[in-house]
This record gives C-alpha cells, structure tokens and sequence, in this order.
C-alpha cells in the first residue's frame, strides 16, 4: 500500500466556503420538539417525556454536528441521528485512558455515511505487543428527517464486520427543542447495551460476545440481538463556535475495566467542544467520573474545494466568415506543404502557449484535425475548449471545422468535432456551453490514428524525473503507521505512438518498512504477504522496468500490452483489452496476466513460482456521482472469485471508493481480515493548489493485504486513462469548456 | 510577464494567413512596469502589499504615454486587493472585446459592461451586459430589470445568479483620466438578489461613450474599476 505524494504536493487546504454547521435543506419547515421519553432501570437520567415544545424554525439556525468519540456524528461517547451534508469527510482523533480512536467517516449519500475506525488500546496485551490494534467499520441511515414534531431519526451499525471488541447497534433520535438546544436518546445493543441494559423486547436475549478470530466476518447474526439499554443526552450551542455536551452512556466499557485500562465509575459524561475555524473542532472532556479525554476533528466537503484559477486562456479570434450569415463555408483553396508546415509551427507554440501539446496536424480543404496531449488540465473539457480556441489564431479563415483528437500514451480517445463559427457564437453566450455541447459531435476515434503534419521531436522521446516517493503501510497489526521515505528516479522512452519503455529504481533515505513482520502462517501461496521481506531487501529496488504497448484493435476498442518487470514482486506479461464506447456508460473488459515472482532484493533475478491470472472486468458510470466496477477472475494465489468497487466521484476529480474481493478461500485460510477490502481516497492536487494539474495524491487503506484476493499491480490500466475525453465524463464538467 | 502575450500577438499576424486584427502589435506598453498584476495577488501571498497602490489614473500616465498606445486600452483597479493593472485589448466577439493583463488575466466587456473574466479564480463566467446597456441608454428610465451573472463552483457546475436592478442618474460630473478632463454623466445600478446586494457605478462621456466603471465581480473578487485610457 503506496501513499503517492508528488513533489510539487503542497499541504494545504482551502475551505473559505466550509461550514461546519449547515443550512439544513429541510429549512423551510417549521420546527417542533418532540423528546422522546424513555426509562432505564437505573433511572439516572432526565427523562423526557412526550412534551411538544414550539422550536425554531431551520431557517433561522443553522444545524451544528459534532462527532463523538467513535468519530461519527454524536454527543461524546453516544451517537446521535444528526447527518454531515452530502460529500462530507470527516477526520477524528480521540482519546482517553489509554484508548485512542482515529476515524474517517464519510457522508456516502445524503442518508447513508461509512466510517473506517482504528483503534489502539494499550496495555492490552494481544499477540506479544502492548497495545491492541482494532479496525472496524461503521454504516448509519438517517430514516426520519426532523420536522415540526418528528426528530431525525438514524440506525446505525458500529463495527459490524470487526472482530467485534466495538460492535454495536442503534436506534437514536436528535431533535432541536429550543434554539441551540438539542436533545438525543437512543436504544443500543451489543457494547451499547452494557451499563443499564434490560431484556430485549422482542426475546432476543442470546447474543454471542465472542470476539471474532479473525475479524472482517460480517456479524449479521448478531445485530439488533441481546439486551437493550437507553442512552442519550443534550447539546448546547452557548456560542457560534462553542458546545457544551452532556450525556448518559450506556457502554460500561466491560473488558475494558476488567483490564483496568479504563476506571468507569460513573455512566455520565461532560465536554466543551470549541471550533476555532470553519471545520476544525477540539474538545475537552470529564468522562465516566474518572477520565479525562480529549478530540480534534476536521470536517472537509470536497465539493468546496479550492476555485481554479488558471490563467486566462486565449479568447476565439473572430473571422469575417464568422459573422456571415451564410452556412455555406466558402471555397477552401488546397494549401501547400510550405504552408501546411507552418499552420502546424504556429499551432504548436499556441498549444505550448496553453499547456497543450501538438502531436499532429492534418488540414484537409476547410477541416482541421489536431492530435494532441492534455499535461496540464485534469478538467478534460477545459483542454478542449483551449484547443479550439488556440486553432482559431493558427488556422486561416478558410478552415471552418476543427476535429480535435486528445491522445494519451500514443492512443486516440475520442474526436471531437467544433464548427468555428459554433466556438465564436458561444462564447459570451449565457448559454453558450450547453449551446455547443449539443452542436459538437463526439465520436469514436479508431478511424483516426496520428497521421498528417507530424511534430518532429515527439517520436522518440525520452522523459525521466527524480522525486521523493513515500510508501506506507498504515494500519497494521502491531504498528499503525509504517514508512519508507526515498527517492525515485523514473523513465519513460516513447518509441512510437503507442509503444514505450519505463522504468523505475527508488532507493531508501529513511523509514521502518523493513522491521515489519513477516506473516509465516499464511495457508496459502504467500504471494503478498512477503512484503516485509521485499521492503527489508529491496533497496535500492528496480520497481518497474516494461515494454509497453497501447493500441486501438477496432472501433471501441483499446487494447494494452505490458512486459518485463512489471512491479516490485512480479514480473511477466499483462494483456488487457477494454470495449467502451465514446458516449457509454458501460465499459466492458477484459484481462490476461502471467505473474512470475521476483527475487526479494528487487534485482533482475526471478524466483520460481509463476501464476496466470485473468479476469472479466464490468465498469458503469451511474451519472449521479456514483461509478460501480465489478471483476471476476482468478488471482494470484490461484483463488478465484470477484472484486467490487464503488465509488463515489466528484466533478473536481475527488473520489472516495471501497473495494472488497470474495474469492473461494476460506475465511479462516485468509487469516486476519477474512477478506480483502479496503478505502482509496484520490485527491487532485489541482484542488488544493487551485493551480491545474493532472497529478493526484491516492491513499490506499488496507488493513490486510493478505495472500487472498491479490491482483497484480499494473501501470496504466486502460479504463481510467480512456474514460477521461468521453462523453458522461465530458458532460460531468463541460462547462469548463469556455474557460 | 509579456513574453504570454508576445507570441500571441505574433501569431496574430501570422504572415498570410490571419489578417492583422486591432488588437496587434502590442508588444511595448507604455503601461509596462506600473502594473501590479491582480493574479499576483490573488495567486500569491494575499499579505504582500499591493506594489502599485499608489497609481493614479487621472496623473500617473502622461497623454503622450497615451498617445503611443496602439490600441484601445483600459486600466482596472481590483478594490479588495488595490491592485492595478492596465487591460490589452486581445479580441472582439461581436462588440465583447476581451482585454488582458499582463500577467494573463482576461475582462471582457461590451461597451465597458462587465461579460465575463478570467484567471481570477472566482471568475464571472458569463454576465448578460445588455439590460444594463438599454438602462444606461434610456437614462435609467427603464425601471427594474432583471440581469443574470452565472459562475462556476469549485466543482465546475454552472451557478446562475438573478439580479433584480434599477438605474439611476447621478448627474454630470467631470472625471480625469491620463490628464485628461472631460464631461461625464455618472449612474448607479443598483442591483438585489437572493442574497446579495451590490452597487454598480458608470460613467458615460457626452456622447454616450462609456469612460469609467465600477462593477462588482464575484463574491471572493469583489469590485472591480475600469478606467478607460485610450478609447
């Protein structure tokens, strides 16, 4: 698991536009409390009964959402049933009595949230280390949206595929019932039903607490089963940027105590959570009377990212035959060579101009055709208008019609067809951009590979770059964070449209990768889980070292062939082939591998156990945000079986997606983790910079990469780099066209 | 930083290809090396103190600084940051003529209306200037009229904002550009949406020339004033 960081990442952030608390959507309702009563056999709490209090309206209050210790929205230890806005991520470090929770969380839909939590107890011993390391997961759904009377109303599953040290489950409600005054209660189960709990009303009462051996088993046997307790408690908005909280915990913290680790003596807890910036929150706490904790929290919505502010780009050049009312083009008198040599100069310092590169030139009567490259912009439709804007300058009037053809490692992606007079006409447009989206044609570029006025130095070309790489591997067992810092100097030598050849070589500065522990009782083939060994031994380390072959075999057709060293354990060949249409949303593909295993230092010499792996690969683009990928096939260990994908995408390039593979290996023979399965999270630089820029930042979270469900790691797949110029994509952010 | 627009403007001229628009040949200003270009400030260090703050567009260019340049110019003044820049004129679409800094920031106007910016981060992407044209030119006896102003979000979606305005005269007042005093008549318009309100100020020569502005741009710019050098 690689953190790629490039050189240039700046660690910023912009949120001028975050809010913490939210104009609730629901505004326009008027609001009404009503608290919902409920009694516990220790009848410690306030208890609020069925009393409708006139509240204040949404308008006028603008929702305040605090996470709570598990990281997810709550009071300090409890959940409550509030939801962050759409989009939202939020980052929380909490800690007391020796027990540290990081969670992410994140608002999957306007319902629906996730988190991944790891957790450190310490002085527990587990395995010969000191601190126990758990992972789990989270997933909540908000049912009910408060209203005049009726409170938002969530239920949610804590730790639901862990091993099950925090597995819970509730039902809770929030509601506002005065200004700055919320109340919540809840029912828990499991680690929520331990301190005040009561027969289960619906006889359910046999509940395994059992720690799973291995964790990542969905623990749906268990939910909603077992005793019940009541918990809940109140928040007050003393200031704008001020909470003070106070809550009945219904968690006795059962092994927890048993290890002294936590000294619960009473079930109440008290804290003050302060927001110094929109975003950032720090709270203090006096919690189960006797421990004190403490939290930061950062609340990030990738849709409020930074605005771009690129320089301006060219604005069209207004010909005669732009303003005639004619839609005849005129005569269009054949250009010499001489002629056509220069177009094609002047076209490539216009392109350079804007962060564009001309690979080729065809000008055929009054239709000009432009291969060229997009290094610059990761708004694809940006590119494009930039293209057809800088062809307005370098081509004569008699050109009408621009065909604009973005390549990418040599392939053609799509053709883009603009009418001159279209371009000029939309321009100040109101409209324009919707205007000239339904005028420009879309098509598959298959019958259009890199011909006409060739730019002299682009074939061959060699590009190399040295930078700094980290590579980390987070989460684990008995160390939650290990890291390698280096250097790495990269390759690439362009043959031919197409055909390249790429290398990388890293070597070490510093880092503790190499005291990782090797997992010696794997059952299966370890084809990842040396990975300690490779980082002991490995350096410097030959990372990649290919012959590399994209190509378009027909009409939606890409096609990519990979050979050598393709990455720090395999080497061997990757053969893939993907069927997408310029304006589908469905991808289909396919993919052919044979795997030989490399020697542990990384050299040219190859180890004995070689793999064919292959899979069908299904990708759709759900045009709400959301893309699904699905791959069946047979992985490294010889298991075979399908990995799933979804993502959630952000016009700016943010994407948050979880993955899980199920293969025919058994739970117990994966090991740790079940399965394998995890978090990424791709940032684009461009969106923290504001600068444009096609480099992202990705961060993998795998808390087990074992030997079950592993794939090779092959460079430039074909499915990301082809999507990029066609249609649901382009759509996605056209309007970017005019910028 | 006029080597952005040295080939730009080469290429205009392209020899036989592209005839030579009124834009061309640019490559000395006299307004080189007063300007502080707005994208420093805004891409840079927001601290920095604005170098140019003590420009004066009615003493700081001479007339005959004026009369060597070739072609219709304006200077602007970004109010949040008091910055200046002088604006080049680059192109014309059907009467919006797109003006550049030299550090490439683009306004383009239409008849020193505000339509659209670009390189400001939070760039007007289009604004319809001609409501506010007929209102200027009926000498806001128009009454209300509705103008729209679209931006783009962080997440590149088009934001379309409704703009509830009036015209009305401020009467005749004398404005003194590059040393140069002359007649103008002074509007306001002035402008409510949802959720903002805001102020724009023109000036127009005698004959109906547009020769000063003040228009606001977009929440995190602010306003911005023109001032026309060379018509």
């Amino acid at each position: 698991m690689d953190v790629f960081l490039p050189s240039t990442m700046v660690v910023s952030h912009n949120t001028s536009n975050k809010k913490i608390h939210r104009k609730n959507k629901r505004w326009n309702k008027m609001k009404r409390g009503s608290a919902v009563g409920y009694v516990s056999r220790h009848s410690f709490l306030v208890i609020f009964f069925g009393v409708c209090v006139l509240g204040p309206s949404r308008a006028e209050q603008p929702d305040i959402i605090t996470l709570n210790f598990q990281g997810v929205p709550g009071l300090i230890d409890m959940p409550s049933a509030q939801s962050l806005p759409d989009g939202e991520l939020g980052v929380s470090v909490s800690h007391f009595s020796g027990i540290t929770r990081n969670t992410l969380t994140f608002q999957i839909t306007d319902r629906l949230s996730g988190s991944f939590r790891y957790s450190g107890t310490q002085d527990w011993p587990n395995s010969g280390f000191d601190t126990y390391y758990d992972r789990s997961f989270d997933l909540r759904y908000r049912v009910l949206d408060e209203g005049r009377i009726l409170p938002d109303v969530t239920v949610g599953l804590q730790d639901f595929a862990g091993t099950g040290l925090n597995s819970a489950e509730y039902i809770v409600a929030t509601k506002t019932i005065v200004p700055k005054l919320r109340f919540t209660t809840g029912v828990g189960w499991g680690r929520l039903a331990t301190y005040g709990e009561f027969s289960s009303v619906f006889g359910s009462d046999d509940r395994s607490t059992d720690f799973e051996p291995t964790g990542g088993t969905i623990n749906e046997g268990r939910w909603f089963r077992g005793p019940m307790a009541f918990f809940g408690g109140a928040e007050w908005d003393v200031a704008e940027n001020i909470t003070l909280q106070a809550e009945y915990s219904s968690d006795d913290y059962v092994e927890e105590s048993s290890r002294d680790i936590v000294d619960r003596a009473a079930p109440f807890n008290f804290g003050i959570q302060y927001r110094p910036r929109d975003g950032l929150a720090l709270g203090a706490y006096y919690m189960y009377g006797s421990e004190i904790g403490a939290q930061v929290s950062f609340i990030f919505n990738p849709k409020n990212s930074a605005y771009g502010t690129e320089t301006a780009p060219l604005p069209v050049r207004v010909t005669e035959r732009d303003l005639q009312a004619s839609q005849s083009w005129g005569a269009a008198p054949e250009l010499s060579t001489a002629q056509k040599d220069q177009l094609a100069l002047s076209t490539v310092q216009l392109f350079k101009e804007q962060g564009l590169e001309m690979e080729s030139l065809k000008i055929d009567g009054a239709i000009a055709t432009v291969w060229f490259r997009n290094p610059t912009y990761d708004i694809e439709a940006q590119a494009i208008g930039r293209a057809a804007r800088s062809l307005t300058y370098s081509m004569p009037e008699q050109v009408r019609r621009f065909v604009l053809v973005p390549t990418r490692l040599g392939v053609p992606l799509s053709k883009i067809t603009i009418d001159r007079g279209d371009l000029a006409r939309a321009e100040f447009d109101i409209n324009g951009a919707a205007r000239l989206k339904q005028q420009v044609k879309i098509e598959d570029a298959a019958d259009t590979p890199l011909g006409g006025e060739r730019v002299d130095d682009l074939y061959p070309r060699f590009n190399y770059s040295i930078g700094p790489y980290v590579s980390t591997l987070l989460f684990g067992l008995e160390n939650p964070v290990q890291a390698d810092v280096g250097v790495r100097v990269a390759g690439r030598y362009d043959v031919a449209p197409g055909l390249s050849f790429n290398g990388s070589i890293r070597k070490r500065l510093i880092g503790n990768l190499s005291e990782g522990v090797d997992v010696s009782e794997s059952e299966l083939e370890p084809v990842r889980t040396e990975r300690p060994r490779y980082d002991r031994e490995g350096d410097p380390a030959l990372e990649r070292l290919t012959v590399d072959y994209h190509f378009r075999p027909g009409t939606n057709l890409y096609g990519r062939v990979s050979t050598g060293y393709l990455e720090r354990m395999y080497a061997g060949v990757s053969t893939e082939m993907l069927w997408k249409p310029v304006d589908s949303r469905l991808a289909l593909g396919a993919e052919l591998n044979y795997a030989r295993k490399r020697d542990y230092d990384q050299d040219l010499q190859l180890l004995d156990f070689d793999a064919y792996t292959g899979f069908l690969s299904a990708y759709y683009d759900f045009n709400n945000g959301f893309q699904a990928q699905v791959d069946i096939g047979q992985y490294l260990a010889g298991d075979q079986g399908g990995t799933f994908t979804l993502a959630r995408e952000f016009d700016n390039g943010w994407r948050v997606a979880a993955f899980a593979t199920f293969t025919d290996v058994s739970y117990e023979e994966f090991g740790d983790g079940s399965f394998d399965k995890g978090i990424t999270l791709t940032v684009p630089i461009s969106t923290v910079t504001s600068k444009p820029s096609r480099e992202t930042a990705n961060l993998v979270i795998r808390p087990f990469q074992r030997d079950g469900g592993a794939r090779l790691q092959v460079e430039d797949r074909l499915y990301p780099i082809v999507r990029d110029y066609h249609e649901p994509q382009l759509n996605d952010t056209w309007e970017r066209v005019q910028r | 930083m006029i080597f952005r627009i040295k080939p730009i403007v080469w290429l205009l001229c392209f020899p036989m290809l592209a005839s030579c628009s009124s834009g061309s040949g640019l490559e000395t200003s006299a307004l080189q090396g007063l300007t502080t270009t707005l994208a420093d400030v805004f891409r840079g260090n927001k601290d920095r103190q604005a170098a140019n703050a003590n420009f004066n567009p009615a003493t700081s260019i001479t007339r005959a600084q004026v009369a060597s340049l070739p072609a219709r110019t304006w200077v602007a003044h970004l109010d949040e940051r008091n910055a200046w820049a002088s604006l080049t004129l680059l192109g014309n679409n059907r009467g919006v003529r797109t003006y550049l800094t030299e550090d490439s920031i683009s306004v383009s106007l239409r008849q020193g209306v505000l339509v659209a910016t670009r390189g400001l981060g939070n760039d007007v992407h289009v604004a319809n200037p001609n409501p506010t044209l007929a209102a200027l030119s009926s000498q806001g006896t128009r009454g209300r009229y509705t103008r729209e102003m679209t931006f783009l979000d962080p997440t590149s979606q088009k934001i379309s904002t409704l703009f509830s305005c009036t015209m009305t005269p401020i009467g005749p007042t004398a404005v003194t550009i590059a040393q140069t005093r002359q007649a103008t008549r002074q509007y306001s318009e002035d402008c409510q949406s949802d959720t903002r309100k805001i102020t724009n100020l023109f000036w127009t020569s005698t004959s109906g020339a547009m020769t000063r502005t003040r228009q606001w741009v977009s929440p995190t710019v602010g306003y911005l004033d023109t001032y026309l050098v060379k018509p």
